[in-house]
């Protein structure tokens, strides 16, 4: 290496910086006024079958036509209904996927309505079954109308092997089994004849049996796993780049990591569905362009930049406190609530046994100061409650309040209250990014303060979950974001906080017998409410032993160029929702 | 030698060996090359520069004292009123002001100019280490094969073609997380001296083969010449030729290629650095300054300023120290 001699590279590259750099504005310190406000409610609603009825209520201004670019950094990993798992797909997928159930968004409020279904389903025999109309006038993309056979084909399908990646709760509810293997060898998909717990008696009735009580069918159904598919147009791998078309757009064409093109859907009426849109003529999504490049040229309005957008992407960190100072850039940022995503520091309860332990690490995390050097208040407002604000029946508590700069006294107490003696704790992160290396030392610098030596383990990207999770994994604390898998608090601790859970579901090892019984109990609840009640009252019991420390409420910052219209982050899915896009001029 | 000169223009006045006072006949080599340098302006500010330089890094912690900043303190995150919510410095230019001369780390809030102190040392102590290494191994293998010839030369040919060949940078960006992961227990940082014994080593495994290659051809040809056949004739061991009658030939282009690895080292130290495989956090480094300057050029260009002028004289004053060295020797120019 000094083999290569620097200083002929080194003098012109170093000039022009100096050159630069003569003076840069101080940032004045004020207020983000226009940050998300990703702590205040922002629940679902249940819709009547009113509600479900077309068409979607008119985006103020909207008008038709053109062609909406959406550039995004990576192509789709799926786009196969059954195996999109992921919120900004769940959204985008909407422009040519209908379900039986969907969120309407009001006003920025969302709404669960029928979609493809005239409600959001009647629920008989203490939720064990549930019983779904289909509209009249739905139609796929070649005219042909969709029937119930059809969605029970789709929903067949998740138990299919080659699904395994799509949420697995309707192989688990439709058997009554306690995880996907189970339920596959009762049922192995399609290929294997008929499932018996969906019954179809008509085109347009779909009737599910459940051998539990079920009370979060409506939001199964709206996910995207719940759309129908046609058998004689399931190519295998193939619908996985090409799916058939239900909603208001259809694939025209697909080259993977490369562009998608989505044209009319002349078969889709806007008063069949209450939540589409269908202005543009066209969308226009590229893969494979940095985000850095786009959103420059986006904010700019160079190039085809006023009519660009990106879906998957957050404004680059270099761009963004120049956007927030010019006010005709900031009119294009997109801000809110990421959905129910929240921010949590992980404790590995099964190493920090001592709850006073963990409160201490609760004091003493410094909220103010991580938000800080991980970007500052656009990533969201400081969390007090395990759940999201967007979940069913949530309540706000603030159990140990504390400042959001930390309270090293407090947590010096409990530190001298606690059982064992903790001189030294592990502190794991992915190191993909230098401010995540930032991040750890300002923990560091934080536990020293009440005496604690913080060891900071840097762990490669594709390693971390395999290595933090597993069970004898040497790791106290780490950073995690999560979210429900729809905004009710049914996914939230059954799905991660019982005992019995192996260390993928619990990776923090939390186990209360007392927490365990109760969330039995709760298991037999078929009312959507009083389940909802009684898991959001038991929250509280499971927060009083600090098995996590809550940090943000995540909220997302996103871009859109000039022309673009109707641009507003979806409340539950977290990303600029495409079905309600416009050109304003075209 | 011959490839280092190309290209470059010869500073050294021409009348310089005529003009000097008349150097008696007994004067040794290194007597007249002090002369020669002493004489040369730009070479002894360079050489001001470097000795500078080094007392600063070397003092840094009483420098740092009496500045009253240490390196690795968030000042910007325990005081109000320095960064803005989004870790940017609330004061024009980068938070320059009173307290912190430099101004401040977006983000962390450490001071800049302990950081770029403290980083001086850790460039200077890579640099150092490794080329101390470079030089040891690169004499002893250049001067043993040039005056062994045959099936060594062969051999040592063969490994230098090998080592040049060798993808260095890419082989560190794979190694360092393997040994972050194998080497380090899960219940431990990764101690500060095996970084730098990793850059270190690697430094000098591949940071020898030039200077052996020119060793090799320079005793190649010394090893014809008549007062080594005379040592010959006259029996003496080949200890004794290689290390009184060889060695103190070569001691010329050893001085030129050391002084000139230092600055190519700081400069690779902080390629790797910037690209997250060099020294890490805490430890200040000159690299990473500059890659969180690159990150947040937008909005803090003068986060830039100082490590990158830091870097640029650093290595300027090592590169011009090490042309006045090579001039003060070259035996074609001076005598």
């Amino acid at each position: 290496m000094p083999r290569t001699r620097p200083r002929t590279a080194v003098v012109p590259a170093l000039a022009a910086v100096m050159l630069l750099c003569s003076c840069s504005a101080g940032s004045q310190g004020k207020e983000d006024e226009a940050a998300a406000k990703s702590g205040q409610r922002l629940t679902a609603t249940l819709g009547t079958a009113k509600d479900s009825q077309g068409p979607a209520p008119a985006v103020e201004g909207a008008r038709s036509g053109g062609t909406i670019r959406i550039a995004n950094a990576g192509d789709y990993g799926h786009l196969d209904p059954q195996k999109i798992y992921a919120g900004e797909s769940y959204s985008t997928s909407l422009l040519w996927g209908r379900q039986l159930t969907q969120y309407q968004v009001v006003d920025g409020k969302p709404r669960l309505v029928g979609d493809l279904a005239t409600d959001t389903g009647q629920s008989s025999d203490g939720g064990r079954t549930w019983t779904y109309k289909l509209k009249d006038g739905i139609a796929w993309e070649d005219g042909e109308p969709i029937t119930s056979e059809h969605v029970k084909y789709g929903i067949e399908r998740t138990f299919a092997p080659g699904f395994e990646l799509g949420p697995t709760y309707w192989p688990e509810w439709l058997t009554g089994s306690e995880d996907r293997t189970a339920a596959v060898a009762k049922y192995a998909g399609p290929e294997h004849g008929d499932l018996g717990a969906i019954e179809t008696p008509d085109a347009k009735t779909i009737v599910f049996h459940f051998p539990q009580p079920q009370s979060d069918v409506p939001y199964m159904a709206a996910q995207s796993s719940s759309s129908p598919v046609r058998k004689d147009k399931d190519t295998g791998t193939g619908y996985d780049t090409r799916p058939f078309a239900t909603g208001p757009y259809r694939i025209t064409g697909h080259k993977q990591n490369q562009s998608l093109t989505l044209e009319r859907n002349p078969h889709w009426k806007p008063e069949t569905d209450p939540i589409r849109h269908q202005y543009a003529d066209r969308f226009e999504f590229t893969f494979g362009k940095k985000i850095l490049n786009t959103a420059q040229e986006v904010l700019n309005g160079r190039g085809d930049g006023p009519g660009t957008l990106s879906t998957k992407s957050e404004v680059p960190p270099e761009l963004y406190a120049e956007a927030r100072r010019d006010p005709k850039k900031k009119d294009l940022l997109v801000t809110g609530s990421q959905g129910a995503y929240t921010s949590d520091l992980y404790i590995k309860n099964s190493r920090v046994t001592d709850p006073e332990v963990r409160k201490a690490i609760h004091y003493l995390f410094p909220r103010e100061q991580a938000r800080q050097v991980l970007g500052g208040p656009r990533l969201g407002d400081f969390a007090t409650t395990l759940s999201s604000p967007a979940v069913v029946g949530w309540k706000k508590y603030d159990l140990y309040p504390v400042a959001p700069a930390g309270d090293v006294e407090k947590a010096k107490e409990h530190l001298a209250k606690a059982k064992t003696k903790v001189d030294t704790l592990t502190y794991a992160y992915e190191s993909d990014a230098p401010e995540k290396d930032r991040l750890a030392q300002v923990l560091v610098d934080a536990f020293a303060k009440a005496g604690i030596k913080l060891v900071t383990r840097p762990l490669e990207k594709a390693a971390f979950t395999n290595e933090v999770f597993r069970g004898p994994a040497p790791y106290d604390l780490w950073l995690s974001t999560n979210s429900v898998d729809w905004p009710t608090p049914s996914t939230l601790l059954p799905d991660s906080y019982h005992s019995k859970l192996d260390a993928l579901a619990n990776p923090i090892r939390y186990a209360n017998p007392a927490v365990d019984k109760e969330l039995e109990r709760i298991a037999g609840i078929g009312d959507a409410q009083q389940k909802a009640d009684a898991l959001i009252a038991l929250e509280e019991t499971v927060m009083k032993d600090v098995p996590v420390v809550p940090f943000l409420y995540t909220a997302v910052t996103q871009f859109r160029g000039t022309n673009i219209g109707g641009a507003a982050i979806h409340p539950i899915y977290g990303s600029i929702a495409a079905a309600d896009l416009y050109l304003k001029r075209s | 030698m011959a490839e280092e000169h190309s290209g470059r223009p010869s500073r050294v006045t021409p009348e310089a060996p005529s003009q000097g006072p008349s150097a008696p006949v007994s004067q040794g080599p290194f007597a007249t090359a002090c002369r020669a340098f002493r004489r040369d302006r730009t070479g002894l500010a360079a050489l001001a520069a470097v000795v500078f330089c080094a007392l600063l890094a070397a003092a840094a912690p009483l420098v740092t004292a009496l500045y009253g900043k240490g390196p690795t303190a968030h000042y910007g995150q325990d005081t109000p009123g320095l960064l803005s919510a989004e870790g940017l410095p609330v004061q024009p230019n980068g938070g320059i002001s009173a307290d912190h001369w430099f101004g401040i780390e977006p983000g962390l809030g450490r001071d800049v100019l302990a950081q770029l102190l403290y980083g001086m040392r850790t460039s200077l102590l890579v640099a150092l280490a490794s080329v101390a290494v470079i030089a040891v191994t690169g004499i002893v293998l250049g001067v043993t094969v040039g005056y062994l010839s045959g099936l060594a030369d062969r051999a040592f040919t063969f490994v230098c073609n090998v080592l040049l060949g060798f993808p260095t940078l890419l082989l560190l960006l794979a190694l360092s997380p393997v040994i972050r992961t194998r080497f380090v227990g899960p219940g431990e940082n990764e101690p500060a001296w095996m970084q730098f014994t990793s850059l270190i080593l690697v430094f000098s495994a591949f940071g020898w083969v030039p200077l052996a290659m020119v060793l090799r051809t320079s005793v190649r040809a010394l090893r014809e010449r008549e007062f080594v056949e005379a040592a010959r004739a006259v029996g003496a061991s080949r200890r004794h030729i290689v290390l009184r009658e060889l060695l103190p030939n070569v001691w010329a282009p050893v001085l030129v290629h050391v002084t000139l690895a230092v600055p190519g080292i700081v400069t690779a130290e902080a390629a790797l650095s910037f690209l997250g495989v060099g020294i890490n956090e805490p430890i200040p480094d000159w690299g990473r300054m500059i890659s969180r300057g690159s990150e947040v050029f937008y909005d803090d260009p003068t986060y830039m300023v100082f490590p990158g002028v830091a870097i640029l004289v650093f290595v300027l004053a090592f590169n011009v120290l090490g042309d006045a060295v090579r001039d003060a020797l070259d035996p074609r120019i001076v005598r």
